[in-house]
């Protein structure tokens, strides 16, 4: 497998919650993903180095675009101003579309606007349920 | 599909269909030099450019124009006005070129630079005025 560059990234909602049906978001450049675990040290005296046990992933990421007033509010703030959490798909590069990260969602978004630059957009997530990793690794 | 020269084109085309330009600088407007003999004229050169990428590709085009009125100085050129013409025309307009959609077009500098003499002969002296705009252009009609 080569190694990829991410201009062909993509982030994919499904506004149904299904998971099955997702559409682009337009106008996206940018998307992050944390899959950090908690950690708790329970070193004790006499170990011979400092010992964690691991919790649960506390899965969450950010994403980033410009603003398009035809596509942004209703493929992103209007599921960030809802209460009802969006299935996300992110795929590293859809030259290879197979591979993606994909679950349930909540969204925050923002907007940044100057006098000197092109209204950008920002947002985070994190998990409303369980995450995959497609195709399962092996 | 978008190209980018057309950007270069519609700025040479706007410029040079304003007839109160043309009174000032009659010679025309154009790209990097202008004709042999020409003394009153409009010269556009890109300066910088820089693309703005998403995912789906190239989503604007960002370039910094250098917009110069200049005017040899026998044919006492009116380059304070000339280059006002060109601001009022620039600084905040309109521009339309196929694929694409204005999103912004300003002034960033004025430029004025010291009058030009010529080497061989110090009797002939070229006068610039004019400034640096910015156009920002997205993708998409």
């Amino acid at each position: 497998m080569a190694r990829q560059h991410g201009y062909k990234g993509e982030v994919a909602t499904d506004e149904t919650g299904a998971g099955t049906t997702f559409l682009p978001v337009a106008s996206i450049n940018a998307w992050t993903l944390d899959t950090a675990r908690d950690r708790v040290d329970v070193t004790c005296f006499g170990d011979a180095q400092k010992q964690y046990v691991q919790g649960l992933s506390d899965l969450k990421g950010t994403f980033a675009g410009i603003w398009d007033p035809t596509t942004t509010p209703g493929q992103i703030f209007k599921i960030a101003m809802g209460d009802v959490p969006v299935y996300l798909r992110l795929t590293p590069s859809t030259l290879t579309a197979t591979n993606f990260f994909k679950g349930l969602a909540y969204l925050d978004a923002s907007i940044n606007v100057a006098v000197n630059g092109a209204v950008t957009i920002a947002g985070t997530f994190a998990s409303a349920g369980p995450w995959t990793l497609e195709p399962p690794p092996v | 599909m978008a190209d980018s020269s057309d950007i270069d084109n519609a700025l040479i085309a706007k410029l040079g269909s304003d007839a109160a330009l043309l009174a000032l600088m009659p010679n025309g407007v154009y790209w990097g030099v202008a004709p042999p003999d020409s003394t009153r004229f409009v010269i556009v050169s890109l300066v910088d450019e820089a693309d703005e990428w998403t995912f789906g590709g190239r989503a604007a085009e960002d370039a910094v124009y250098l917009v110069k009125a200049v005017g040899l100085s026998t044919t006492n050129p009116d380059m304070k006005a000339a280059a006002a013409r060109i601001d009022a025309l620039l600084d905040g307009g309109t521009l339309a070129a196929a694929g694409y959609t204005l999103m912004a077009m300003r002034r960033e500098v004025r430029i004025r630079p010291p009058v030009e003499v010529d080497d061989v002969d110090p009797k002939i002296r070229w006068y610039h005025r004019g400034g640096h705009y910015r156009v920002t252009m997205a993708l998409g009609a």
